[in-house]
């Protein structure tokens, strides 16, 4: 199931999206500002305990994506916490190699490992806007915060021919695979050139008769569409800020006291 | 129950084979969300914002002179993102994902890409969490404004001196990734530098660590971008490019 299947199944999906991206924006701010391994777990857990018990997401369907990021933090963190030096005597743990000693120090493992939290904290917050907000109802916020409507509008446009592309070229992909189409090398990129070719053409044609409909029914340079109402009872505001105000003083705490 | 056990060792350790020695995802070039400590995060964001600001501007004032390209616009970007999503065969046997940094700068010209390149980069992070909201500036500034205009400008210089197309098309597409490459370490190099040897010996880390990937992929794409431009001249003509069928027309 993609990202955006699961916001459009949440139970959070009729909550305005205003509320939902000002529960989730904010401690990624505050985790990256506090880098504290307890206030990370803290956040984490709060994200993810609001996916899975208010948004209705399945904790194996969580799990699974958060699993997709784990390939850049495992080489990411285990490229900052390993070091190169001619001096094996500054590393907790080394090995030789060639001339010089590979190892880790004390330092670079505690920078992996308030990056690692830091990283899975901030990745539970953008994963909670994911997974409750659909794209649409999110380039509506984006209107209200002044973002401009050219940007809005491309953005929706953008979104909505992904998925006519996709499915275009997954049935091509289908088609050249039932003719062995990928089988070695030389024959998958004649067939992947013949795939993004056709593609390209296929969008640059369906995009002029989509003008051409859109003109045919009076399109004067703007997409207006209406904004659903929706009968779902909000959130308070007072309520978010009060969470919103109690992380920061955990954050507050533990960047200033370190004690954490 | 055994095999509940089993899928408990055996899944994970899977995964992490899979992801140290396999494919090594080439998404793997994307910033992650919440990598990057807040002052770098902001430093990109400061350095990307008149870039976009300024493919916006050029942006406004194609759509105002032509207004279909507007949806051709948006076609290009959700092309650039399905084309990132597939896996391309790469010459050392394992898949990669093209970026597309090279095709779209080569068609449409670097500095639209700019903010075709932000809606890409914002779709993957909401619907494929490849990349992240507070990394998009860097993100933007790598493959959304170097790579294309690096891209760009090996084009027309190779162009301009008079070398085959295809070679021409291959540099632009292959140097753009390695261009790609090269700043995203330089930014993870920046923010991380190395406890031992500083900011020297962290770039010569993570170039090392991204090569594996990124440097047959640069290959991979040269080769497939000079293919797939052919197959699109061969059926569109020259006049595809650059919009001039389109913005030429009069209405």
């Amino acid at each position: 199931m993609t990202l955006d299947e699961h916001a459009a199944r949440s139970r959070l999906r009729d909550v305005a999206p205003g509320f939902k991206l000002l529960y989730a924006l904010p401690p990624i701010a505050m985790a990256l500002w506090a880098n504290s391994v307890p206030f990370s777990l803290l956040v984490f857990g709060l994200m993810g305990a609001s996916i899975v018990l208010k948004g209705g997401v399945r904790p194996a369907d969580y799990l699974r994506w958060l699993l997709l990021p784990a390939g850049f933090l495992v080489i990411g963190t285990a490229a900052v916490a390993v070091d190169m030096s001619a001096h094996p005597e500054t590393f907790v743990v080394s090995a030789p190699l060639g001339g010089a000693n590979i190892g880790v120090t004390a330092t670079g493992v505690a920078m992996a490992a308030h990056l690692c939290f830091r990283a899975l904290a901030s990745v539970s917050c953008l994963y909670f806007v994911a997974f409750t907000t659909p794209v649409a109802d999110l380039g509506r916020s984006m209107a209200a915060v002044g973002v401009p409507a050219l940007f809005i509008e491309m953005t929706l446009l953008v979104y909505r021919f992904v998925f006519l592309l996709f499915g275009t070229a997954s049935e091509i992909a289908t088609a050249q695979r039932s003719r062995l189409g990928y089988a070695g090398t030389a024959a998958s990129f004649r067939s992947l050139a013949s795939l993004a070719s056709n593609l390209f053409v296929f969008s640059a044609r369906r995009s002029e008769e989509l003008y051409v409909a859109m003109e045919c029914r009076g399109y004067d340079g703007a997409i207006r569409v209406l904004a659903p109402s929706s009968g779902a009872r909000q959130p308070s505001l007072a309520g978010i800020a009060l969470v919103e105000a109690a992380l920061l003083c955990v954050a507050i705490a533990a960047h200033s006291g370190r004690f954490f | 129950m055994t095999n509940l056990k089993f899928r408990f060792i055996a899944v994970p350790l899977m995964a992490a084979f899979m992801l140290l020695f396999g494919s090594g995802d080439a998404f793997a070039m994307h910033i992650m969300e919440g990598f990057l400590p807040p002052s770098w995060s902001l430093f990109w964001t400061a350095v990307s914002l008149p870039f976009f600001v300024l493919g916006f501007r050029s942006m406004r004032k194609i759509v105002a002179d032509n207004p279909r390209m507007k949806l051709l616009l948006a076609m290009a970007g959700a092309f650039a993102f399905v084309l990132s999503s597939l896996k391309i065969p790469s010459v050392t046997g394992s898949c990669s994902h093209p970026t597309g940094v090279g095709l779209g700068a080569i068609m449409f010209g670097p500095s639209v890409m700019s903010v075709l390149g932000a809606i890409v980069l914002l779709f993957q992070a909401l619907l494929l969490a490849h990349g992240g909201l507070t990394t998009l500036g860097a993100n933007l500034f790598s493959m959304g404004i170097a790579g294309p205009f690096v891209s760009y400008g090996i084009y027309k210089l190779a162009d301009g001196m008079k070398a085959p197309r295809s070679m021409a098309v291959f540099l632009g597409a292959a140097l753009g990734d390695l261009v790609t490459y090269v700043v995203t370490s330089l930014q993870l190099a920046a923010a991380f530098p190395s406890a031992t040897g500083g900011f020297a010996a962290a770039l010569f880390k993570f170039l090392g660590i991204f090569a594996v990937t990124q440097v047959p992929l640069a290959v991979s794409e040269g080769i497939l971008t000079v293919m797939v431009w052919n197959a699109i001249r061969s059926y569109a003509g020259e006049t595809m490019f650059g919009g001039a069928t389109l913005s030429g027309e009069v209405k």
